[in-house]
């Protein structure tokens, strides 16, 4: 009898047949079990998290105020500014949540992000073009505020997603510190009243970079 | 084929009588089947049910997870660690890892790849572990007190067909044991844990090309040290 080699392959012998034959170890006693949340009590912290981070953000706006050209500003244009991080924001945090079935969950959470991201840039570009005409006013001010409207939400979503991530932990924390980021843009566009591109790309941006960042250098606490 | 390798293969289907080799030796027009068998959609829904009922709160589902799951988790374990006894280790900080991410577990989510990735991602951890007090130890097989006797097939049978069939799966553990830890993973959840190629690239983070290249590699490393062997015995 003669056979391929991939027949052989597929029939080979299991090295460890017999010492797997041999009866599981007895489970952890559930007296021993630490506390875990169940499915429901999971969903209420996100959801807590989610609501402490927007007060968070109301508290840092009710500090600093408001932008001056609130009522002045075209609205159209700064509807845009604050809901296109949002809805960037959104995704990402959708990127980072879903369990996944599939193949290459990096590559997709990674796609959701970057499409994210490309919402915040397009609503920027297209608010600038639509008469936006905020005043010239450097990066490095947003730049800063952008990362402290950022860090209280990623500080509550890392804990609100602690060890959750059974697959994919690196790019779905990044995802979820872009998602944060995403929310100190909206944020920030009450209350700066800068204008330009750079400025609004790379000033209210920066949280969304620095939070997928941070996120990423964070992702061992977030695997399962 | 060598003589002896003939009777190798012979011994092979003589002593594992499940496989596809045994039933080749007795009708050898017969296509071979796998040697392990998959579970089954039954048991998989009967298994994702059970996780589910754990993510709501149920605690009795922890022994029905713990008794249908355990098995798979600790022949993937077994198999990537070498080590038996480590292997059994892990398993239980597997399922600590498991019952602390229960609420995090979707809905309808199949439980066998996430709960897979989770024992992954303890071997992993256990991996750094033992690099980080030593960084000299590379990851690889794990050295222990037991015999290799002890992993090998009992001493029932024919003195040759004993000798081969021991051999063989020697010859197959060195294999596995030299192969690098990701081109180890893949191979041994393909073809241990009858995991799909896109399964496999979800618990191993990567894509199914990926896994396919390692599963590849792997497979020719195996084959190699076969024919090494059959040659060294023709």
């Amino acid at each position: 009898m003669s056979r391929p080699e991939e027949d052989l392959l597929n029939d080979l012998p299991d090295p460890f047949a017999e010492a797997l034959a041999r009866p599981l170890p007895a489970p952890p006693a559930a007296a021993a079990l630490p506390p875990a949340k169940t499915r429901d009590a999971v969903g209420r912290l996100r959801l807590a998290a989610l609501l402490a981070a927007i007060s968070y953000e109301g508290l840092l706006l009710a500090i600093t105020g408001l932008r001056s050209d609130l009522g002045a500003a075209p609205r159209a244009a700064l509807a845009l500014l604050v809901v296109s991080p949002l809805i960037a924001g959104g995704l990402a945090l959708y990127a980072a949540s879903r369990t996944s079935s599939g193949a290459s969950v990096p590559a997709r959470v990674a796609g959701w992000t970057a499409l994210a991201a490309s919402i915040f840039a397009a609503g920027a570009v297209i608010a600038e073009g639509s008469g936006h005409a905020g005043h010239a006013a450097s990066v490095w001010p947003c730049v800063l505020m952008t990362l402290l409207l950022g860090a209280g939400p990623l500080a509550l979503g890392l804990f609100a997603f602690r060890g959750a991530f059974a697959t994919g932990a690196p790019a779905r924390s990044a995802a979820l510190g872009v998602a944060c980021g995403a929310l100190a843009a909206s944020t920030l566009a009450l209350e700066c009243a800068g204008g330009g591109f750079t400025h609004l790309l790379v000033g209210h941006g920066a949280g969304m970079l620095a939070g997928g960042l941070a996120g990423l250098a964070l992702s061992r606490s977030q695997r399962a | 084929m060598t003589g002896l390798a003939y009777g190798w293969e012979c011994a092979l289907a003589r002593r594992w009588p499940g496989t596809a080799m045994a039933d080749d030796a007795k009708a050898p027009t017969r296509a071979p089947r796998a040697a392990v068998a998959d579970p089954g959609p039954r048991e998989y829904a009967a298994l994702n049910d059970a996780m589910d009922r754990y993510a709501r709160g149920e605690a009795a589902a922890f022994s029905v997870l713990y008794e249908r799951l355990g098995p798979r988790l600790r022949g993937f374990l077994m198999r990537v660690s070498g080590n038996p006894a480590t292997a059994d280790d892990l398993l239980q900080e597997s399922f600590l890892r498991i019952h602390r991410a229960r609420g995090a577990f979707s809905a309808g989510a199949p439980v066998v790849p996430w709960a897979l990735s989770i024992a992954r991602n303890v071997y992993r951890d256990h991996l750094r572990r033992k690099k980080l007090r030593d960084p000299a130890i590379a990851p690889r097989y794990e050295d222990d007190d037991d015999s290799p006797e002890e992993r090998l097939p009992s001493t029932a049978g024919h003195p040759e067909e004993l000798a081969v069939a021991r051999e063989a799966a020697d010859i197959v553990r060195r294999a596995l044991a030299a192969l690098p830890v990701s081109q180890r993973e893949a191979f041994v959840l393909l073809r241990f844990e009858h995991l799909s190629v896109e399964e496999a690239a979800e618990v191993l983070g990567t894509t199914a090309t990926a896994v396919k290249l390692r599963k590849f590699r792997a497979a020719e490393a195996i084959r190699e040290a076969l024919a090494k062997r059959s040659e060294e015995a023709g």
